[in-house]
């Protein structure tokens, strides 16, 4: 039986997207695009599930930059306001990829390919609020993320309408649909049997799918006392971040995932159970306004570092695309290539894991606690790697504006077969140990750069020792005999 | 010149057990920088060389390398302890020399100690003083060995001792003119009653499967086997809560802890557990010494030892510690808001350090409660299972079972310390277990951190509440980072990593006397290489030592039942149990503070195991009630009101046979009392209070013989003191390998502990040849035969 789900198609062979709405796209009530006649309505929802999920990595990610951004010599006396905003981004992160990863269950049950993919900037499409860009928190950007994550006009109420107000007119006529309007979308089209019939699902895939408890690291609220009924809204200082990633194996299975991640986002109205914690909208929204007031006590004021928009690191001599920055202090550019290169590692091993080796699952399963560590492992080593790309210079090492993690998509999540794809990550491995090497040569700079790269080094000469045992397990060839 | 105070450093000593001639030489670990993930890197250091003539120090000289074991005898740990002095105006301590006495008009023989020590394991189990053994040597000035001689007239004859080893004052020279004194501990040898052959031959039968049955050798036969510790027991299944039982038992916890005749463990023997009555030669008591210039008034000072296991793992560092457990009572739970933030961000790597230390020596799939080779998970020593048969529930794996495995957790945790090196902030304070959460075994509750590990209380491990406040605090710090240099060793200066404020001096200093690195003492002798969650413990229980807080009563070590009552206007309170404790707010008197001894243990809600929770009730424990274990429990209020009064509530009845919870509605019914909170420390030493615990009361919950204790306590409880995995590597398959450290033949081919499998080691094999199966592991990897680093 062929595999119920593969990894992603290269970029380059994808269905262009444009073609499907761009043309269409209303400047003043977008409205995500129609299904194209050549289309099956199973065929589309799987391309808006892709579309989704695409929009969740690039959120997920915008909104990390924003966070990494935060702090800095502007930041002032508003340290702990400052620091609430970090946390719920990060926050807000956090659950974002718990949608990516809901949104690929809901592709595995349609027997679809999964999607890590996203574009690099600058990019923009018909189901974009915004054209992709990694900005620092400002009121604009700010707007951006509110806009994204509200809900339609008649859901919105209180001191939310002026910011919905304000929101438009700082994000003016660019604007786009609303990721609530995909998953309108979306939801629509699942439940419908008429245009998606019941055999269009695969609750065999239900094994296969990605489990809360390998992924949700604890991120949920605490589990209520007994004899205690359902607990008021925690304030913001105790509430914990709810990942989402739900199995799903029907229909209405599916609904109520994608109903839970729709409001959790934004669209409370598609949410099934009384609203248990703000949505990614009322937090936005409460930043905004506080960010407001602080901006009438002192217009000046920033809570972010002037990281760039779009920063990327390039061959030597060849220029920034369009849109995009181009880090140019040597030292920030090989931390910054080193940031790229473990983003690879983490989406590659993301992708194998929710792929490969489908056709041996023993291997799989003994590999997976491996996986799912280093995947968890990336994640940390992004963060490290953020925290001193905003402090390095961008450029001119005495101006005051600072590189940042440029997240720059490689240039295919197609994964090889088994073997190649380990021999894969050793290569990664190296061209890592390559920059590490070349930073710590010349080990000026960020002292706490170097007690990592120290730390990074040996973690991976660990990783490197483990491949090669697994390598030499697939390919037969012996390795050093066990303990002398 | 005037001495006016005389301090003892360190206030805590422990001494090691081994019966090799040679005492340990000098060596500390110490962490590499550029290996960060590494293991810490034993490192000689200066050895001083005692004449066994003379008592003086004949030479120093440090070793190329260090020798853990000769001849396969274990090198005993052998302890200095300096004495220190504070002259006329000076704040700052100095050492007591032959020179600053004769600048003070004294000499060496205005010097005297006195030594006394105890082992009261037997007694703490029969509840009979005469099973006490104690020793005392001194007072005395001269440089002769001094044996500590345990006498107990429980023995045979008043002739018949224990030795408990010795103690010997250094004599002070023009090149070592330093007031010292040395604690060499015995042999680790068993001592136990004088049986006739068949008596022994009717031990043997008792399981044929025992092919080794210990003896205890004619010169250690010294216990009347009238006297009760010999074929001591409790009635099987006794569970003081139980309905159907009418009768208080002082049992310990865990249970019968002790050697038992065959077969064991008691309980997969039905419960049935009668003594070998076994006595061990570990111990712990004072050293007082005293100097009493002609003239002069008498200047005095303390300090405790300990006699204890050897560290088998001498190159990594518990996650949480004696040390922890001690800075807490020293600093309280709370870190100071004036804290300079890279202290805090130190101490808080340096936990994240100690937990992926801890994390190397756990099989974590197995100690997940993953099934093993096909076998029910109940039949293999875990967490899981443990949780199991207390609350009487199926067993359910911790983590989703193909995520756990050794280095894989092991990696992850090099990561998550990776990044916090790079400066980034701690961003998981909310997965670590909160104190008050130990007995939650939803999954939620059983997966924060530390996972899969046993604390005081046998609930799930908590760190101290000053760790998670260290980590919560690192977690808030400012934006901006100061470039220092972030290194805690197992030697820093306590001094380095404390608050600069003055008034936080006197803790500092506390902590610096407690720690104090004595010229000549390995690392192994400080309490940062002691457990710190003790069920019972290794070195010490330190369960015990709160048992004196509320003056006039004594509590038992690990729940909330009054055991004794030492001031007779509370006698009515015997056998009550105390539920809740409280006290004005600091800052403000008109706020309470207060907080309930025990907790309730809860499980997942079958239906919603994600969001619902249930008591975990039993027909014995009916409201799922867990005492909290007491250092936790106490920090903040022993922080806040030592020496002043606290409000105590008790229960109405005597409560030993049950085990109640707190009721507000209730308290209109309950027994409130006043009492004064006892001091930790001496004055401002670091002497932990003689009134709050006697010689031989810190160890006299451990196991009797202390072998027992790494037969019967997996690596779930200390997995970096007492290790389960060691020789692990990755294998072809992805999967982590390696020995378990307690199976004889280390083959690679890991053998699940159930405590009978006879590949591993057993109580007989323990109690005839400890010195062999307790294998020194460094590096990960079994020293080559056992002996030399």
């Amino acid at each position: 039986m062929a595999p119920l789900h593969e990894s992603a198609a290269p970029r380059a062979l994808r269905m262009d997207v444009s073609r499907v709405g761009r043309a269409s796209r209303p400047s003043h009530s977008p409205h995500v695009p129609a299904k194209p006649e050549e289309m099956s309505w199973r065929d589309y929802l799987v391309m808006l599930l892709h579309i989704a999920a695409e929009l969740e990595h690039a959120l997920m990610v915008e909104y990390l930059y924003a966070a990494y951004s935060l702090g800095g010599p502007a930041v002032g006396a508003h340290t702990g306001t400052v620091r609430g905003w970090h946390d719920e981004l990060v926050t807000i992160a956090r659950e974002e990829m718990g949608h990516l990863l809901s949104v690929q269950n809901a592709l595995v049950l349609l027997g679809a390919p999964i999607s890590f993919e996203r574009d690099d900037y600058p990019w923009s499409g018909p189901f974009n609020a915004f054209p992709f860009a990694l900005e620092r928190l400002t009121l604009t950007s700010l707007a951006k993320y509110v806009y994204s994550e509200m809900p339609a006009d008649d859901a919105i109420s209180g001191p939310d309408v002026e910011v919905a107000r304000r929101v438009r007119e700082l994000v003016g006529q660019e604007a786009g649909v609303r990721v609530g309007q995909v998953y309108d979308r979306i939801i629509a089209l699942v439940e419908n049997p008429a245009l998606v019939p019941d055999s269009s699902f695969h609750p065999e895939s239900y094994d296969s799918q990605a489990d809360w408890d390998e992924w949700g690291r604890s991120y949920r609220p605490e589990t209520h006392q007994p004899y205690t009924s359902t607990p008021d809204i925690p304030p913001p200082h105790s509430r914990k971040t709810t990942v989402f990633v739900t199995k799903v194996a029907t229909r209405t299975e599916l609904s109520a995932s994608l109903r839970a991640i729709a409001a959790q986002g934004e669209a409370e109205h598609l949410g099934r159970k009384p609203k248990a914690a703000p949505s990614h909208f009322d937090r936005f929204a409460a930043m905004f306004r506080r960010y407001e007031v602080l901006l009438a006590e002192d217009p000046h004021w920033s809570p972010s570092r002037l990281v760039p928009v779009n920063p990327v690191v390039t061959s030597a001599g060849a220029s920034a695309p369009e849109g995009a920055t181009r880090i140019t202090a040597p030292d920030s550019c090989t931390w910054a290539s080193l940031f790229n290169i473990r983003y690879r590692m983490l989406l590659t091993l993301l992708t194998y894991a929710s792929t490969g080796p489908r056709e041996q699952p023993e291997l799989a399963e003994q590999r997976r606690a491996y996986v799912v560590s280093r995947i968890f492992g990336e994640m940390y080593n992004l963060k490290a790697l953020a925290g001193v790309l905003v402090r390095l210079p961008l450029g001119d090492p005495d101006a005051p504006e600072r590189a940042g993690p440029p997240f720059q998509m490689p240039y295919t999540l197609v994964l090889p077969p088994e073997a190649s794809f380990w021999r894969m990550q050793i290569d990664l491995l190296d061209s890592s140990a390559d920059l590490e090497r070349q930073l710590l040569s010349h080990p000026h700079g960020l002292p706490d750069g170097v007690r990592y790269l120290h730390a990074l080094r040996e973690a991976d000469a660990t990783a490197r020792t483990w491949i090669e045992q697994l390598l030499a397990g697939l390919t037969g060839k012996k390795t050093k005999k066990r303990r002398a | 010149m005037t001495i006016r105070e005389i301090r003892i450093l360190p206030s805590l000593a422990i001494a090691r057990l081994g019966s090799a001639d040679e005492p340990q030489d000098n060596f500390t670990i110490v962490g590499d920088p550029k290996r960060p993930l590494g293991f810490r890197e034993i490192v000689p250091l200066p050895t001083f060389v005692v004449d066994p003539e003379t008592g003086a120090i004949a030479s120093v000289h440090t070793p190329e390398t260090i020798v853990l074991k000769s001849q396969g005898k274990i090198r005993p740990v052998a302890p200095f302890i300096e004495v220190w002095a504070r002259v006329d105006d000076d704040e700052a301590l100095q050492p007591l020399t032959l020179s600053l006495l004769a600048a003070h008009g004294s000499s060496v023989s205005d010097l005297s100690w006195t030594v006394r020590v105890a082992n009261r394991k037997a007694e703490r189990r029969t509840g009979h003083p005469g099973d006490r053994v104690e020793a005392t040597a001194g007072p005395f000035s001269d440089h002769a060995p001094q044996p500590l001689a345990g006498h107990s007239p429980h023995f045979l004859s008043p002739e018949l001792s224990l030795d408990f080893g010795s103690v010997r004052f250094i004599k002070p020279t023009a090149a070592h003119p330093e007031i010292r004194l040395r604690f060499t501990p015995a042999k680790g040898l068993i001592y136990g009653p004088k049986l006739t052959e068949k008596e022994i031959e009717e031990m043997r039968e008792a399981d044929p499967s025992v092919h080794d049955l210990h003896v205890v050798p004619k010169a250690q036969a010294i216990y009347d086997k009238t006297k009760g510790w010999w074929k001591f027991s409790i009635p099987p299944g006794v569970r003081n809560a139980d309905p159907h039982i009418d009768t208080f038992y002082d049992e310990t916890l865990p249970p019968a802890l002790f050697a038992i005749i065959p077969p064991g463990p008691v309980w997969l023997n039905n419960n049935v557990a009668v003594s070998r009555g076994y006595l061990d030669d570990a111990c712990d008591g004072t050293v007082e010494v005293a100097l009493t210039p002609k003239g002069a008034n008498r200047l005095e000072a303390f300090a405790r030892i300990v006699a204890a296991p050897p560290a088998v793992v001498p190159d990594s560092l518990f996650v949480r510690t004696l040390a922890d457990d001690l800075d807490q009572a020293i600093f309280g739970p709370d870190v100071p808001q004036d804290e300079a933030e890279e202290v805090t961000r130190a101490r808080a790597e340096d936990i994240v350090r100690r937990g992926f230390e801890t994390v190397r020596y756990l099989n974590v799939s197995v100690m997940n409660g993953n099934p093993v080779q096909g076998r029910d998970p109940l039949d293999i020593d875990t967490m899981p299972a443990e949780e199991a048969f207390d609350v009487y529930r199926s067993a359910r794996p911790v983590f989703a079972p193909h995520t756990a495995d050794t280095l894989s957790i092991l990696a992850l945790h090099h990561r998550v310390y990776s990044a916090l090196r790079s400066g980034a902030a701690p961003w998981f304070p909310t997965l670590l277990r909160k104190p008050d959460q130990v007995g939650d075994f939803t999954d939620g509750g059983r997966r924060k951190m530390p996972a899969l590990m046993a604390g005081a209380d046998g609930n799930y491990l908590a760190l101290t509440r000053r760790q998670i406040d260290t980590i919560t605090r690192a977690a808030t710090r400012s934006f901006e980072l100061p470039d220092v240099d972030l290194t805690v060793e197992a030697d820093s200066d306590p001094s380095r990593l404390v608050p600069r404020n003055a008034s936080a001096w006197s803790a500092a200093q506390r902590a610096s006397e407690l720690n104090h690195a004595a010229a000549g003492n390995p690392v192994s002798t400080r309490a940062v290489t002691s457990v710190g969650n003790c069920t019972p413990g290794l070195e010490v229980d330190f369960r015990a030592v709160w048992r004196r807080v509320f003056t006039g009563i004594l509590l038992r070590e690990y729940d909330n039942l009054v055991m004794a009552i030492e001031d007779p206007q509370h006698a009515d309170l015997h056998f009550h149990r105390l539920l809740r404790v409280e006290y004005p707010a600091l800052g403000d008197s008109s706020l309470v503070r207060g907080f309930d001894t025990t907790t309730v243990q809860i499980g997942p809600n079958p239906y919603d195991t994600a969001a619902e929770s249930v008591v975990l009730s039993i027909e014995a424990n009916p409201n799922g009630v867990a005492p909290l274990e007491w250092s936790n429990l106490l920090a903040k209020m022993l922080h806040e009101r030592a020496g002043k009064t606290v409000t105590c509530i008790f229960t109405k009845d005597k409560a030993d046979l049950d085990n109640p919870a707190y009721d507000a509605s209730q308290r209109a019914h309950y027994v409130v009392r006043s009492f004064v909170v006892r001091p930790f420390f001496e004055g401002d030493t670091a002497m932990i209070s003689r009134e709050l615990a006697q010689p031989g009361e810190l160890t006299q919950g451990l196991c009797s013989p202390w072998q027992n204790d790494y037969r019967e306590c997996s690596c779930y409880y200390w997995a970096s003191a007492r290790p389960d995995f060691v020789n692990v590597e990755a294998s072809a398959s992805g999967q982590s390998v390696g020995d378990n450290w307690f199976q004889k033949d280390h083959d690679g081919e890991y053998v699940p502990d159930d405590y009978v499998d006879t590949r591993l080691v057993l109580y007989d094999d323990l109690f005839n040849h400890w010195e062999k199966w307790l294998r020194f592991n460094v590096r990960g990897r079994d020293l080559p035969d056992g002996s030399e680093q």
